[in-house]
């Protein structure tokens, strides 16, 4: 059952375009990573479903309604993002404690827990609180929520590396234990891959892809070797990005529908075959200016 | 899990309980406010003295004014402050829309009014308290030094609705500058303006007529019936305007 339905959702900020007829649906329980660049229109995306701001065309629905101004909606929902406005005047425990009241499904135990393992003081306040540890507890509110839409904005944001790790792994026991539709954009796909199902591209405000996260990780092919030999293979498949890595040395990346007889042609010829990991190939795919950054200092 | 039947009343009260705890510096500078209104008080807000060969005198006037008009600015800025960016924005952290948000903050500040109107009305009997142990009893004349029970209470009501009136008139300048900037500017200007070119009218009748509608009215009953009405009108306008406001911008 799709809970979320966006069919040509647009949204303009003045005359900046920061949604472009994107359509998709997200299904009920499901953990999905929204991708794209800075500025792709994900936070933009994620707030417009949470309801917090109007969408200019289109339509989105959420569980069937419009999710603006909708008690309904934001009864079951919950959105997590790195600078929430949480009360400067209430201690730690205090919030979750609200939190507690507000949310039917709140589990105070997984809170206090957390809370205590992350080593955040109850009694402290949001604001004394470094840039990792406000994620830290904003997390930890949006999973003791409960809520059966979770919306986790770049959740990661200033966590250091073993904080990102806790919190994949209790984000996903949770999701196992408690299932819900979770959506968290972020940037280090590599770290987050293994705990998503599916994975949403977003490429200047419209729909790129939408596919599992395993189809995504073989949707395309590294191909290493000589330029002339390359070229020839290549002939007449999709290609996503080409570098020169060396003397000679190609890197080209091209969407894998290769049949083994093919494979086995390529690797005759000196080819080096690699396979593209989700995050470099969201990247291929989502790559603005030829010829890289090296252009820019090329030029001069 | 997927939770039906929450309804605008439930969310309206859990948010109200909320902000009752939230909002509580606006208590604190609410007694700050009014200290600095009897210190100012104090000093006496007016003073006579004549006299004639050998006789003079000298009269200090105390009044309890200042207190009720420090506590109406109060009700006006605490209402204002409400309506800005970062309040609004925490509203929806946890449940809420529009609508329940506004009404949760209205019956905020009419809780607030009512704090407000009682420690006025008490600021002013701490008033009279602090004059007699400072000015000693043989020096104060007065005909309202001794006020019963019943004046209190008829003041204490009648300060909670002037406050109201304040805290809607606020509500409604903080959600015309949520929509538009430019009613910071066009807001004072307005105020200042009207004030300056009516003064030197000779026309005075307009501002007085409307300010007289309120203040002079002798009936309670139809100063209460004014007086909602009027709140009614400032808050409802406030609650339809700001309904398509967005929010985490």
């Amino acid at each position: 059952m799709s809970i979320i339905e966006c069919r040509d959702l647009t949204k303009n900020f003045g005359k900046i375009r920061a949604l472009n007829n994107l359509s998709f649906n997200i299904e009920e329980n499901t953990i999905t990573g929204l991708v794209g660049r800075n500025g792709a229109g994900k936070s933009t995306l994620l707030k417009i479903m949470a309801g917090y701001l109007q969408k200019t065309e289109g339509e989105i629905k959420v569980w069937g309604e419009d999710p603006f101004n909708n008690l309904q909606v934001s009864a079951n929902m919950i959105f997590i993002d790195d600078n929430m406005p949480m009360p400067q005047t209430l201690s730690l425990i205090e919030i979750l404690e609200w939190g507690s009241k507000f949310y039917k499904n709140w589990d105070m135990d997984i809170a206090r827990g957390l809370l205590d393992y992350f080593s955040l003081a109850p009694g402290h306040f949001h604001s004394h609180l470094s840039r990792g540890l406000k994620s830290t507890f904003n997390v930890i509110v949006g999973i003791a929520a409960r809520c059966p839409l979770t919306l986790l904005d770049e959740p990661t944001t200033g966590m250091d590396a073993a904080v990102r790790k806790d919190f994949y792994r209790a984000l996903l026991k949770d999701y196992l234990k408690h299932p819900r539709t979770i959506i968290v954009s972020s940037h280090l796909l590599n770290e987050i891959q293994d705990i998503l199902e599916e994975v949403l591209l977003i490429r200047e405000g419209a729909k790129y892809l939408h596919m599992s996260i395993s189809d995504l990780k073989e949707y395309g092919i590294g191909l290493l070797g000589k330029k002339e030999i390359l070229e020839k293979i290549i002939e007449g498949e999709e290609v996503f990005h080409r570098e020169e890595l060396g003397k000679d040395t190609y890197y080209y990346v091209i969407r894998n529908t290769l049949k083994d007889q093919k494979v086995q042609e390529i690797k005759l010829a000196g080819v080096e075959i690699k396979p593209v990991t989700a995050e470099d190939l969201c990247v291929y795919l989502t790559a603005g200016k030829k010829g890289g950054i090296d252009s820019v200092f090329n030029g001069k | 899990m997927f939770s039906t039947g929450n309804s605008l009343l439930e969310t309206v009260k859990k948010q109200y309980n909320f902000k009752l705890r939230l909002y509580m510096n606006l208590f604190i500078s609410l007694v700050v406010v009014q200290v600095i209104a009897i210190l100012f008080t104090a000093g006496g807000t007016g003073s006579y003295g004549t006299g004639t060969g050998n006789i003079y005198f000298y009269e200090k006037f105390y009044s309890s004014n200042i207190i009720i008009a420090f506590t109406l600015l109060w009700a006006f800025f605490a209402a204002v402050l409400l309506t800005t960016r970062d309040y609004r924005d925490m509203d929806f952290v946890f449940i809420g829309n529009r609508l329940s948000s506004n009404i949760s903050n209205m019956g905020f500040l009419v809780t607030a009014s009512l704090a407000g109107g009682f420690t006025a009305v008490l600021g002013g009997v701490l008033l009279r308290v602090i004059l007699y142990y400072s000015l000693g009893p043989y020096n104060i004349l007065s005909d309202y030094y001794f006020v019963s029970l019943g004046d209190l209470s008829r003041a204490v009501l009648a300060t909670f609705l002037y406050l109201i009136l304040a805290c809607a008139l606020g509500y409604f300048c903080g959600i015309l500058v949520q929509l538009s900037k430019a009613f910071v500017v066009i807001l004072p200007a307005l105020f200042f303006g009207t004030l300056i070119t009516v003064s030197a009218m000779e026309e005075a009748h307009l501002v007085d007529y409307v300010f007289n509608f309120i203040v002079e009215e002798s009936s309670f009953t139809l100063f209460l019936v004014k007086v909602i009405f009027t709140a009614a009108i400032l808050f409802g306008s406030s609650l339809l305007l700001s309904n398509r406001l967005e929010v985490r911008k």
